[in-house]
């Protein structure tokens, strides 16, 4: 059935004269060139600030066509899916050269658009964010997909305001190659190889595809961070009958990676290194990084596909997913700085930048100030981790822990780990239902409707890693205990059922809980398809119900730990609309919007998940409100698109532990009745200059900013004693911090006939705001201060940093081997200039001092400098 | 086959080399490291390693390898002392200050390499600063129960060779004022200083940091027995409690315990040592009658006199006393103090709790003699109850201040405090006989108690 994708399809000539053919051949390439770039692989599936982010590493597919490519029926029915799933120039540009800079379109979280493999929402239910290192170094098999940005039609779910995108992974829709690539990179990662398979329909009924892909770096653009992943593949499909087909779908991409890290200023001028990564130290003269993150979590789908007229297809589907998501850390108890000294060097805290390691501790003794200074320009050792001191420390740390498992008299002597390194584990687990109906009722009507239900469970706890030379971890709370009562032996226990646990290597502790996440979605839509008009107006329903199990039950909260907390249901509808005027056959204006509400996910919706099942007062829906209107051209010459959008979202909560300083102790810090509008403009265009000269312009501006003064509500982590309630946060108009808000491309592209090409970009970054704290924008954190004060205004004011612009420079050539062999050679350098000096965005510390906002300063990140892609392709 | 083909087959090959090489490992394995080597080097104990620092050298850096070994007697984890730790050997003891708090507990035998850290004194008290518990030392063994030396206030508030080291105290209490009061003000976080005493009189502070697990706690009233660190803190001997558990204090305080062992006044007079104050013995009582009237005024509300079979005693309490003339009571004296004040011997700052009241009522006979005779032989009738006859004050007037009496003997002072019932009241015009205390203010002295001593 051919799927027509959105409002945007060309309407195709014809003709068959060869000079026709020619240009439109030209013209296809370069729809293919902005048609192959695909959303998603290299973003990790971080827990935190994930963004739609194009993969960094660009994919040139370009394979040469002839005119037997264009009239053979594999071949075009590749390349019409290709047409279909083409990106406009805009939403490519903003992932792929943005991406960088951790753009987001429109601003918007990754949560706000719903990714789909064969119909299946793969979005985490957690959180509501897709996680594209699912099938990371996947490339060639999750290639074809169908997209929109911002509100529009899609004929699989009811989608986000941030758009859907549906990944094609059915073995039939492949076109019958093999394809090996080569790709050497310095970014992420430094080697990658990927080989697929696919038969495409083949005459007895079978397809399929078949994928593997391997990427590593010991060593990646950060020091201290690797890289270490597979990715398998595999797509089944049988034909029964022509009107029903089976397919089997089953991937994964284990993958193992160190982590960078992110730092002071202060940190980045000391070692003169704007990506100084405090993870990674040196162990018996090797690089160990501490933070490493490692994830697989396949998926297993089974789709059935009925024709049931030409105009009218049901795709039922199961899937499955399961697996683990894993991010180690260090942990540390009574320890003292692993330091060789000479000293003073005092402190508990194993990792270098900790702010009372920084010379600006010690700003009031110079001789002090120099010591630390000279120590963090010259020596590597003392700035980063150092694992051998811990190892040594733990193996002398003899230690005697009493009344071992609550036995009275059981007295265990060893050597107590000071430090060690633990896994906190993200178990995933879901099964998804889902059935989709899409009927041409007519010329001129398509209608869709689909049902989705899934059953989903994140299982989270934390294992012993790495006791880095001790025998035990005793697994008790060390900040409860500081607090706990003469006596109350039971304060600081985080299993009561198994008190005074001593625990090594792979054993679970601390905390261990489940989250049960059960959506039933229903959707419906109907587009129209008029000469001059295109309508839609589609609406979904859904019925979200969450609760924890606790399976430790901890000291503090002996009540609400443990077993099942009480259920929480939500009932939520989302209703959207668009039209398009076709005013002529190249110029067109669409108006769409959208209005729906939303359950809260699982993560924002408990004030510490991981101890007690308390939920953030005020727990309700978010409502969200959006719309746009867009002009678009359609010529030979010119393709653009110049968008306005206005969105508002009302009632988010927002959710965060820290150390709060005032208070001097871990707090729960959770805000109800935060609203955020953002609202702006988007322009695409790509000018064919010349038969060999294309230019493109991509322009993104917008305001996004906070549109409510939210009230907090601050509990002790510890206990559930109330230090707050009904705080006001005076946030209101700042802007939503850590990305850009304005950001510009211009490139220049030449193809010469002979199937090489090279391209320029300029690129500009402006409008990056800092992430900021809610609570310094409080009339407490201000209370030191009247309002002439400086140290006023610098506890509140956004810090907003220097615009910055970048060149990118890219090449290509393909060869063409006995009309069967393909070669590709790509070639991309970003940021050519190697601009090391701009900031990408940042954040403020959540914990501060008002009378000294110096002291824990805002964390940046940095812009990579120059890094390239080379890309080698073989296909045939 | 053609060259394209081969070149073909040259290219995959060549593609698929490079692919399965690439299985290859991203290393992540990780070597243990060697364990850390702390050279034990010259070895001193606690008392050498304390003598280093002497007149002429008051603060060492240690750079080279010197150990000492020890147990750790007190550690920070009740929150009684911050950053630090006590170590004690066979020969002495030492106050640790550790570059971050924990690490090291009590019970751990261990090792210090002194290399890097820096012993020198502190408000009088040595202490070997930045040990770094990682780098300097060694743990042998844990669990290590010390006995504490058993020792009494008087010796440690002498013998310099106790400080640091953990110490029993046998029939102690802590003075009125502390009992029933927490230990430290846990609320502002401010430490406390608390009074502990023996029933020998010799006193020491307790001190107890604000940030203690048992600062809310109250301090018991009784007497018994108590396990703590010495220290000192310039002139202020000052103990540190690690637990309460080993403070023992439930049995009856020193001035509940047996009076048996009552003591006559003369032979109380006879214990001071005329060099300054003297304390009492513990477990020593007194028992006498008040000769003394303060409902009449002539007397300080806090003082009094009190009269045994052998002799009498000025008494000075330490708070306005409210005993009549005629009371017969009993005082706990064990650590009261004797002294003389501008001469006259008096038992000092009597606790009300050390007295308990006898009888009332009583009435003690005055002794007969002349004025010659008090003169003479002034301390057997010091504060004693005396007649005197045939006396006149020859300068007539009234009761007042000072008056000078004769009796053909001698002359004396008769004082009158502005207080007295008889204050301004005419003297009598003839001889007189008048029965009073002897006193002594600098000069010796007669006080009446009222107008019904004189007899005319």
């Amino acid at each position: 059935m051919n799927e027509k994708s959105d409002h945007f399809n060309i309407p195709t000539n014809n003709s068959s004269t060869l000079s026709m053919n020619k240009s439109l051949l030209i013209f296809k390439m370069l729809l293919l060139f902005t048609g192959s770039i695909l959303l998603s692989q290299n973003t990790e599936g971080e827990f935190q600030n994930d963004t739609l982010v194009v993969d960094r590493e660009p994919d040139f597919e370009f394979p040469i066509l002839t005119l037997d490519d264009i009239e053979g029926d594999s071949e075009s029915y590749d390349i019409s899916s290709l047409l279909q799933g083409s990106r406009d120039t805009y939403v490519s540009t903003a992932g792929f050269t943005f991406g960088s800079a951790r753009y987001r379109i429109r601003g918007y979280d990754n949560e706000n658009t719903t990714v789909m493999i064969n119909g299946i929402p793969v979005n985490d239910p957690e959180t509501g964010r897709a996680f594209f290192s699912t099938w990371g170094g996947l490339n060639d098999a999750t290639r074809m997909s169908v997209s929109h940005s911002g509100i529009g039609v899609s004929r699989e779910n009811f989608g986000g305001i941030g758009g859907a995108t549906n990944i094609t992974t059915r073995a039939s829709q492949y076109g019958a190659n093999t394809r090996l690539t080569y790709s050497n990179s310095n970014r992420s990662y430094t080697h990658r190889a990927m080989f697929t398979h696919s038969t495409g329909m083949q005459d007895n009924g079978w397809a399929f595809t078949l994928s593997g892909s391997r990427r590593l770096a010991q060593e990646g653009y950060v020091e201290g961070t690797f890289y270490d992943a597979y990715g398998y593949f595999l797509s089944l499909e049988r034909r029964l009958n022509p009107r029903h087909s089976l397919g089997l779908v089953a991937f994964g991409a284990p993958s193992t990676t160190g982590r960078p890290g992110v730092a002071t200023q202060e940190a980045y001028d000391l070692t003169g290194n704007n990506y100084y990564n405090p993870n990674w130290g040196f162990q018996n003269g090797e690089v160990r990084n501490s933070r490493v993150n490692s994830y697989h979590t396949p998926w297993f789908i089974l789709n059935h596909y009925f024709d049931v007229t030409p105009d009218i297809l049901i795709q039922t589907s199961a899937a499955h997913t399961f697996g683990k998501g894993s991010s180690t850390a260090l942990n540390w108890f009574d320890a003292t700085r692993p330091d060789h000294g000479p000293g003073p060097f005092e402190g508990h805290d194993p990792r270098p930048d900790y702010y009372r390691y920084l010379p600006s501790f010690y700003s009031n003794n110079p001789q002090l100030f120099d010591f630390y200074t000279n120590l963090w320009q010259n020596d590597e050792a003392f700035r980063q981790l150092n694992w051998d001191l811990m190892y040594q420390y733990n193996m002398k740390n003899l230690h005697t822990f009493n009344n071992v498992d609550g036995i009275e008299g059981n007295h265990v002597t060893g050597n107590r780990s000071m430090f060690i390194v633990e896994d906190r584990r993200n178990d995933r687990n879901q099964t998804v239902f889902n059935s989709l109906v899409n009927a041409r009722l007519s010329e001129t009507n398509i209608v869709t409707g689909g049902i989705n239900v899934s059953l989903a469970q994140t299982h989270q706890y934390k294992l012993v890693d790495d006791l880095l030379g001790g025998d035990w971890w005793a697994d008790i709370d060390q900040f409860a205990l500081r607090d706990a009562d003469p006596g109350d032996t039971d304060f600081a226990q985080n299993d009561l059922l198994n008190p005074n646990r001593l625990v090594k290597e792979g054993d679970r502790f601390g905390y261990d809980f489940t989250g049960n996440i059960h959506q039933y979605d229903a959707f419906a839509q109907s587009e129209w398809v008029l000469p001059r008009w295109d309508f839609y107006v589609a609406g979904n329903l859904s019925q979200t119900t969450f609760w924890r199990t606790g399976h430790m039950q901890n000291g503090r909260f002996p009540d609400n730990s443990l077993g099942d907390s009480e259920k929480q249901n939500f009932t939520n509808f989302g209703l959207k609309g668009g039209t398009t005027f076709k005013a002529t056959g190249r110029h067109y204006f669409t108006a769409n919007a959208a209005y729906m509400t939303r359950a809260p996910f699982f993560r924002n919706a408990y004030i510490s998940s991981r101890v007690r099942d308390e939920l953030v007062p005020n727990l309700t829906s978010e409502t969200i409100m959006s719309g746009d209107v867009s002009y678009i051209i359609r010529s030979p010459f010119v393709r653009s698109r110049l968008t306005l959008f206005y969105t508002e979202f009302h009632d988010q909560t927002w959710n965060r532990s820290f150390y709060h300083e005032e208070y001097r102790t871990f707090v729960n810090y959770s805000m109800s009745g935060v609203d955020q509008t953002h609202l702006g403009v988007e322009l695409g265009m790509e000018i064919k200059l010349s038969p060999t000269l294309e230019m493109s312009l991509a322009v993104g501006t917008g305001d996004y900013f906070y549109s409510s003064r939210p009230t907090v509500t601050i509990t002790r982590d510890n206990d559930r004693e109330l230090l707050a309630e009904e705080r006001t946060v005076y946030w209101k108009n700042y802007k939503v911090g850590g990305m850009t808000h304005t950001a510009g491309s211009i490139g220049f592209r030449y193809n010469h006939p002979r199937f090489w090409f090279v391209g320029t970009n300029f690129n500009y970054m402006d409008d990056i705001y800092i992430d900021i704290n809610p609570d310094r924008r409080t009339a407490s954190a201000l209370e030191p201060f009247v309002d002439i004060d400086t140290g006023w205004q610098r506890v509140i004011e956004q810090e907003k940093m220097d615009a910055f612009y970048t060149v990118d420079l890219y090449a290509g050539r393909s060869w063409r081997i006995q009309r069967r062999y393909f070669i590709n050679l790509n070639v991309s350098v970003n940021n050519l200039l190697n601009n090391q000096n701009s900031s990408i965005g940042g954040f403020e510390q959540l914990r501060y001092d008002s009378s000294n906002i110096d002291r824990f300063p805002a964390k940046y990140f940095y812009l990579y400098g120059r890094t390239w892609f080379i890309n080698l392709a073989f296909r045939m | 086959m053609n060259t394209s083909d081969f070149r073909i087959k040259k290219i995959t090959g060549l593609l698929l080399v490079l692919i399965v090489g690439l299985v290859a490992c991203v290393d992540q394995d990780f070597d243990k490291p060697d364990p850390m080597d702390i050279p034990v080097g010259e070895v001193l104990t606690i008392a050498e390693m304390k003598q280093m620092i002497n007149d002429t050298i008051d603060r060492i850096k240690f750079d080279a390898d010197m150990s000492i070994y020890g147990v750790i007697t007190m550690d920070g984890s009740s929150g009684n002392i911050y950053r630090g730790a006590f170590m004690e050997d066979a020969t002495g003891a030492i106050n640790l200050r550790l570059m971050s708090p924990g690490g090291l507990y009590q019970g751990d035998s261990i090792r210090i390499n002194l290399r890097g850290t820096v012993l020198s004194e502190f408000a009088q008290m040595l202490q070997l600063d930045s040990v770094h518990t990682g780098n300097n030392v060694v743990k042998l063994a844990t669990r290590i129960d010390l006995e504490p030396a058993q020792t009494d206030i008087a010796t440690l508030l002498n013998d310099p060779s106790y400080e640091g080291r953990l110490i029993k105290l046998h029939d102690v209490e802590f003075s009125p004022a502390d009992v029933g009061n927490k230990w430290a003000d846990a609320a502002n976080l401010q430490a406390i200083n608390r009074n502990l005493r023996d029933c020998s009189g010799n006193s020491i502070i307790v001190r107890t940091s604000g940030y203690a697990s048992f600062a809310d706690e109250i301090i018991p009233e009784g007497n018994g027995s108590m396990v703590a660190i010495m220290s000192r803190h310039n002139n202020d001997r000052q103990l540190f409690i690690r637990s309460l558990s080993e403070v023992n204090l439930d049995g009856p305080r020193c001035s509940e315990q047996d009076h048996d062992n009552i003591i006559s006044l003369a032979e109380l007079r006879h214990l001071f040592n005329e060099e300054g104050a003297t304390a009492v013995p513990a477990g020593t009582s007194v028992r006498g009658v008040i000769t003394s009237d303060i409902d009449n005024g002539n007397i300080f509300p806090a003082n009094a006199f009190l009269q045994d079979e052998t002799g009498a005693i000025a008494l000075r309490f330490s708070g306005n006393h409210g005993f009549k003339l005629g009371d017969e009571i009993t005082i706990f004296a064990g650590g009261i103090q004797l002294s003389r004040f501008n001469g006259l011997l008096q038992l000092n700052n009597i606790p009300a709790e050390n007295v308990t009241l006898e009888a009332t009522g009583i009435v003690v006979q005055p002794v007969v003699a002349t004025i010659d005779e008090i003169l003479s032989n002034f301390q057997q009738f010091e504060s004693m109850l005396v007649t005197v006859h045939n006396a006149s004050i020859e300068a007539g007037g009234t009761f007042q201040f000072n008056k000078t009496l004769t009796d053909g003997t001698g002359s004396i002072n008769l004082f009158t405090r502005e207080d007295a019932s008889f204050f301004g009241e005419s003297v009598p015009s003839s001889t007189f006989s008048v029965t009073a205390n002897v006193s002594i203010f600098n000069n010796e002295q007669l006080i009446m108690r009222s107008l019904d001593d004189i007899e005319q």
